[in-house]
C-alpha cells in the first residue's frame, strides 16, 4: 500500500484576532486532530457539511493556507511520501514547495472566480507551466493544446475569455490547469457544488476519465453523498473539524456507526429511493 | 502562443465599447486628445521664430536653432525681431523670404516697442486677445498654457496615482503592520494643511514645473491609496488568488499580474476627475503666485494680473483663460463620466 | 379541484444591448408559460439555469426588475382576479397577504439592519388589523413554530445573529406572519448544509399539513427533494414547461427525454459503461436557443420535426402533460 499522504494530528486555528497589536488572541478551531491516510490510485471522498473543516484540510494539502490567512496556527504533520522522499507539506517552502506543486494540484468550486476573468483560457492553463517547468513556447503549446482536448475543449478556445464559455467548459478549463503539469494528486474541492445537475455528472465522467488517462489520485471533498456513491472508493466524514467516521465508502454508506452519519445518509435525499 | 488577435470579448474591449457608446464622453476623449497632441505642435503654429527663412541662397530653420542677429544683417544684441525682417526681405528682395508659423507671436516675447500704447492692450488685430502687462501676447500664452496644464494635470494625475496604487497595494495585500502603517500615513498626509505647506514652500524654493510637479505628488498620492487597498483586499480573497499559488505563482507575480489588473476599477474611474482637480490646483497656485512663476505662460498667472485692475477693466486677462480653462476642463468631466459608464457593471447584469 | 392560481399565457422578456453588434437582444426569460396551482398541494418548479422557473415565480409577484425585464404579456389569476393589472395600493395588499415570497438569499428576505422583531410586526401590522403589542406577541408564537426555541429573548436579535438554517425559518414566519394563502418559495434550501434543509422542508411540509398555508410553489434543481415534498412537479427548460404531472407518475414514467435524463444525472446512475449518465452538451444561452424544439440539440431522441417545429403542451395522460413530438399525435402510427 503505497501511501502518498499520511497526516496526523494536523489542527488549524483560526485567529479571531481583532487588531494588530491587542493581546487577547481568541481562536476557533477550523480542523481539529485530523489523522488519515490517502493512498496511490484511490479516490478518497471528505465529506461534511458547513464548518466541518474539509475546505481547511483542503487548503493544508495544497499548501495555501499559510497564503489565505497568515495569522492562522497550524499543526501536526502533512507528510507528503513522494516516491522514496518524505516531505512534511506544512513545512516545505521555496524551490522545495515548488517541486512539491508540480505533483500536487487542485480544482476550486466555483469556476467563476477561480479564474482571471482578464486572461485567455491559453493563458490560464499556461500559468502553472510558466511558474514550475522550463518548457519553451512551443512545448507549452503542445502540452496546453494537449490537456485541452483530454478535457473536452478545442484549440480554438485558448484565445477565448472565461465569459465565452458555459458553465461546465469554465470548470473543464480550471481542470485543465490543473493537470497540464501532469500532477500525481489533485485536490477537488467541492468542483461540482456550483453546477448545475445534468452537467454535473458530465464533469463527474470527466474526472473518472481523467484519472485514468493521468493516472492521478484524488482527493474529493464533496457534501453530495450520491456523488461519493458512485465516485469515491473510501470516505472521510468530518464534523466540527473532527474526523467522526472514515472506512470504505460502501461500507460507511451502507453501515453508518457515528449518529452524524446517519443524519448525513437520511438528509441526502437521492432519486433512487 | 500565437499572437492574440484583438479579441471582441475582452474584458477592454468590452469596456471600451461601452465608452464609445457614451457619444459626450467618447467625442470629448477625441476632441482632448487631438487638441493635446496638436498643442506639443505649437512651436511650429504659434511662434515668433520663423519656420524657414531663404537669405542670400542658404536656408535658415530659426525655429529650431538660435541665430545671432547679424547672420541676417540685422543690428541687435540677440535674435533678430522676424516679423520686422520678414517685412523688410518681403519688399526688397524677391529671392528671399521668410515663412513665419501662422500666429506669428510668442509666449515669452516682449512686444513693448510694437505696441501702440501701453500694456496691457486689449484684443487688436495683430494680437487677437490682447497682451498681459509686460507686453506679452495672450492668445501664444493661452495656448501654451494649456499644454502646461494639461501636462500638469496628467503628470501629477500618473505619479500619484501610481504611489498610491503601490501603497494600496501593499497595504491590502499584506495586512497587518504594513496595512496599519500605510493606513496610518494615509491619515496622517490627509490631515496636512495642503496650501499652507505650498505657501511655506514657495517662500523659499522657486518651483520651476518639475519641481512643483513633484511637490503636488508627494502631498497628493494618498488619493487612490484607500481605494485599491479595498479592491485589493477584494480580489485577494477569491479562487483565482488561490489557484495562482497552486500553480506556483509568486506573491509579485500574484499582485501584478492577477490583483491589481482586477482593481483598476477605482483607479480608471478617478483619473479623469483626478486631472481635473490638478489643473485646477495649479490654476490656482499660479493665481495666487505659489505655483509657477513667469515668464512661464499661466493661466492662473494671466487671471491674477487682470484681477489686479479695477473691476474688469482688462476683462481680456481674466476672461479669456477662464473660458480656456473651463472648456479643457468640462472636456476631461465628460470623459470622466464616459468611463464612469463603462465601468458601471450594474446596468444589465441582473439578467444572470 | 380546485385552482388556487392560474398562470395563462406569461410572457416575461429581459432586454439587453449585444456588446459587439450595439443591437437590442430579447431574451425570452418566459416564453408563454401556463400553469395551475389547485388548492392543497406543493407544487415543484424544476429546471436548471436558464429554465426561467426563478422569472415565472417573480413575474407573479411583479418583482420583474424594468427596464432591463417586462412582463410582456399573460395573465395570472388568483382568486378570480388577474393579479398583473393590480397596483400600487391593491398590489400591496396581495403581496404578504395572499401571496407570500421567501427567497434563496435569506439576505434578500431579511433586512440586516432591523431586528427580527421590527420585521415581523411591520408584516403583522401592515396587514392584519393588531396593535403593536399584540403584533410583537404573535411574532413570538411563529418563531417558536417555526423551531426556534428562544424566540422571546433573541426576537430583539439581527438576522447576522443567527445561523442560516434559522434565518431561513425567520423568514418563513415572516412569511406566514399575515396568514397567506400560497407561499412562493425560490430555491429556499439551496444555500443551506443538507441536514438543515431536510429540517426547513419538514418544517414547510408541517406548515402545509396544518392549514396554516393553503398551497406552496417550491421551486428548485433538486428532483430528489421535489420526490420528497411535493404533489405535483412542472418540469422547465429554456423559458418553457416541458412537462407537468404529479410526482408519483413523473418518477414512474418521465415522458420527455429531458425530465428522463435529469432523473438519471441526479440520481448519478451508471450505464452499462460505468459511466454515469448525463445529458451531453451545455445549459441553454437565452441567447441562441435552436430553432423548433429547444431541446433538440441536447435531445438524443431527436428526430427531423423537432429541428424544424416547436411542440405543444399536451395531455397525453389524465393530468400529465407534455411538449414532446415522440407524444404528438401524428407519430403515434409511427
Amino acid at each position: 500500500m503505497n501511501k502518498l499522504f499520511e497526516i496526523k494530528d494536523l489542527s488549524v486555528k483560526y485567529s479571531s484576532k481583532k487588531k494588530v497589536f491587542s493581546n487577547n488572541e481568541n481562536y476557533v478551531n477550523a480542523v481539529e486532530s485530523v489523522s488519515f491516510d490517502f493512498i496511490k490510485g484511490e479516490v478518497l471522498g471528505i465529506v461534511g457539511e458547513s464548518g466541518s473543516g474539509k475546505s481547511t484540510v483542503s487548503r493544508c494539502l495544497l499548501s495555501i493556507i499559510k497564503h489565505i490567512d497568515k495569522s492562522s496556527l497550524v499543526s501536526g504533520n502533512v507528510v507528503y511520501n513522494e516516491g522514496t522522499k518524505s516531505i512534511d507539506l506544512l513545512k516545505t517552502k521555496g524551490k522545495e514547495l515548488k517541486q512539491v506543486r508540480k505533483k500536487i494540484q487542485g480544482v476550486f468550486q466555483d469556476p467563476d472566480s477561480s479564474m482571471n476573468q482578464r486572461l485567455t483560457a491559453g493563458k490560464i492553463i499556461e500559468e502553472p507551466l510558466l511558474n514550475l517547468t522550463d518548457l519553451t513556447k512551443q512545448e507549452r503549446e503542445a502540452k496546453i493544446k494537449d490537456v485541452l482536448q483530454k478535457c473536452g475543449l478545442s484549440e480554438e478556445d485558448i484565445n477565448k475569455y472565461p465569459n465565452e464559455f458555459s458553465a461546465g467548459q469554465k470548470q473543464r478549463i480550471c481542470i485543465a490547469r490543473a493537470l497540464v503539469v501532469e500532477p500525481e494528486i489533485l485536490i477537488a474541492d467541492e468542483p461540482l457544488s456550483s453546477l448545475d445537475i445534468s452537467i454535473q455528472a458530465q464533469i463527474l465522467n470527466l474526472f473518472a476519465d481523467l484519472k485514468e488517462k493521468y493516472n492521478l489520485s484524488i482527493v474529493f471533498i464533496t457534501h453530495d453523498l450520491n456523488i461519493v456513491k458512485v465516485f469515491c472508493d473510501r470516505l472521510i466524514v468530518m464534523k466540527d473539524g473532527k474526523i467522526v467516521e472514515q472506512g470504505n465508502t460502501e461500507n460507511v454508506l451502507s453501515n453508518p456507526k457515528n449518529d452524524y452519519t446517519r443524519t448525513l445518509l437520511l438528509s441526502n435525499i437521492s432519486n433512487s429511493s | 502562443m500565437s499572437k492574440n488577435k484583438s479579441n471582441i470579448n475582452s474584458l477592454f474591449h468590452k469596456r471600451w465599447s461601452k465608452f464609445k457608446l457614451h457619444k459626450r464622453g467618447f467625442y470629448s476623449l477625441f476632441v482632448i486628445l487631438v487638441l493635446y497632441a496638436l498643442s506639443f505642435l505649437l512651436p511650429f503654429i504659434v511662434n515668433k521664430d520663423p519656420l524657414i527663412i531663404k537669405y542670400n541662397g542658404n536656408y535658415y530653420f530659426p525655429v529650431f536653432k538660435y541665430y545671432s542677429a547679424a547672420t541676417f544683417n540685422v543690428q541687435s544684441n540677440s535674435e533678430a525681431n522676424y516679423r520686422k525682417l520678414k517685412q523688410t526681405i518681403d519688399e526688397k528682395n524677391k529671392d528671399n523670404f521668410v515663412l513665419m508659423p501662422l500666429y506669428p507671436y510668442g509666449p515669452n516675447e516682449n512686444l513693448l516697442d510694437e505696441l501702440n500704447s501701453m500694456p496691457p492692450n486689449p484684443p487688436a488685430k495683430n494680437n487677437w486677445f490682447g497682451t498681459d502687462d509686460r507686453g506679452r501676447d495672450v492668445f501664444a500664452r493661452v495656448l501654451y498654457g494649456f499644454n502646461i496644464s494639461v501636462s500638469f494635470g496628467l503628470l501629477v494625475t500618473l505619479f500619484s496615482f501610481m504611489l498610491g496604487t503601490l501603497a494600496g497595494a501593499l497595504s491590502g495585500f499584506y495586512g497587518g503592520k504594513t496595512d496599519m502603517f500605510f493606513q496610518r500615513a494615509v491619515e496622517i498626509w490627509s490631515a496636512l494643511p495642503f496650501l499652507y505647506l505650498i505657501i511655506i514652500l514657495s517662500s523659499f524654493i522657486t518651483p520651476g514645473f518639475s519641481l512643483l510637479t513633484f511637490i503636488l505628488v508627494l502631498l497628493n498620492w494618498v488619493g487612490i491609496t484607500l481605494y485599491v487597498r479595498g479592491e485589493v483586499l477584494r480580489e485577494k480573497a477569491k479562487e483565482y488568488v488561490f489557484a495562482a499559488y497552486v500553480s506556483g505563482s509568486s506573491k509579485f507575480r500574484i499582485i501584478t499580474r492577477h490583483i491589481l489588473p482586477n482593481s483598476i476599477s477605482p483607479i480608471v474611474t478617478f483619473a479623469p476627475f483626478a486631472v481635473v482637480g490638478n489643473i485646477a490646483l495649479l490654476v490656482a497656485l499660479d493665481f495666487l503666485g505659489f505655483g509657477l512663476q513667469p515668464p512661464t505662460a499661466s493661466w492662473g498667472q494671466l487671471i491674477q494680473q487682470g484681477m489686479s485692475y479695477p473691476t474688469l477693466d482688462r476683462w481680456w486677462l481674466i476672461i479669456i483663460p477662464l473660458i480656456f480653462q473651463f472648456i479643457t476642463l468640462i472636456l476631461i468631466v465628460f470623459v470622466g463620466e464616459g468611463f464612469r459608464d463603462a465601468f458601471d457593471s450594474k446596468q444589465y447584469s441582473r439578467l444572470k | 379541484m380546485k385552482k388556487i392560481l392560474q398562470i395563462l399565457n406569461l410572457k416575461t422578456y429581459f432586454f439587453a444591448v449585444d456588446e459587439k453588434s450595439n443591437k437590442e437582444i430579447i431574451l425570452k426569460a418566459v416564453d408563454d408559460v401556463s400553469l395551475d396551482v389547485y388548492e392543497d398541494e406543493i407544487l415543484g418548479i424544476v429546471g436548471e439555469s436558464g429554465s426561467g422557473k426563478t422569472v415565472t415565480a417573480q413575474s407573479i409577484m411583479q418583482l420583474i426588475p424594468e427596464p432591463s425585464g417586462k412582463i410582456v404579456s399573460g395573465e395570472i389569476f388568483y382568486k378570480r382576479e388577474d393579479v398583473l393589472k393590480k397596483h400600487g395600493e391593491e398590489l400591496r395588499k396581495i403581496r404578504g397577504k395572499d401571496i407570500a415570497y421567501i427567497f434563496q438569499e435569506t439576505y434578500s428576505s431579511l433586512n440586516p439592519v432591523l431586528t427580527i422583531e421590527e420585521q415581523i410586526c411591520e408584516v403583522i401590522t401592515t396587514h392584519l388589523d393588531k396593535s403593536y403589542d399584540e403584533a410583537r406577541q404573535i411574532s413570538v408564537d411563529l418563531l417558536i413554530s417555526m423551531g426556534i426555541k428562544d424566540a422571546k429573548d433573541r426576537i430583539k436579535d439581527y438576522p447576522h445573529q443567527f445561523s442560516g438554517g434559522m434565518r431561513q425559518r425567520i423568514a418563513l414566519a415572516m412569511a406566514l406572519a399575515a396568514k397567506p394563502s400560497l407561499l412562493i418559495a425560490d430555491e429556499p434550501t439551496t444555500m443551506l448544509d443538507v441536514t438543515i434543509q431536510k429540517q426547513i422542508l419538514d418544517l414547510l411540509l408541517s406548515i402545509k399539513k396544518n392549514k396554516q398555508l393553503t398551497s406552496v410553489i417550491f421551486i428548485t434543481h433538486n428532483l430528489g427533494l421535489v420526490s420528497k415534498y411535493c404533489d405535483r412537479v412542472a418540469v422547465m427548460y429554456a423559458g418553457k414547461i416541458q412537462e407537468v404531472s404529479s410526482v408519483s407518475e413523473i418518477m414512474k414514467t418521465p415522458l420527455h427525454p429531458y425530465t428522463k435524463g435529469l432523473l438519471s444525472a441526479s440520481a448519478f446512475l451508471k450505464d452499462k459503461d460505468n459511466k454515469v449518465y448525463t445529458i451531453p452538451g451545455n445549459t441553454p444561452s437565452l441567447k441562441e436557443l435552436p430553432r423548433g424544439c429547444k431541446f433538440c440539440n441536447r435531445c438524443s431522441e431527436a428526430f427531423d420535426k423537432c429541428f424544424i417545429s416547436e411542440p405543444d403542451l399536451i395531455e397525453i395522460n389524465p393530468n400529465h402533460f407534455v411538449r414532446c413530438h415522440l407524444y404528438q399525435e401524428t407519430n403515434i402510427n409511427e
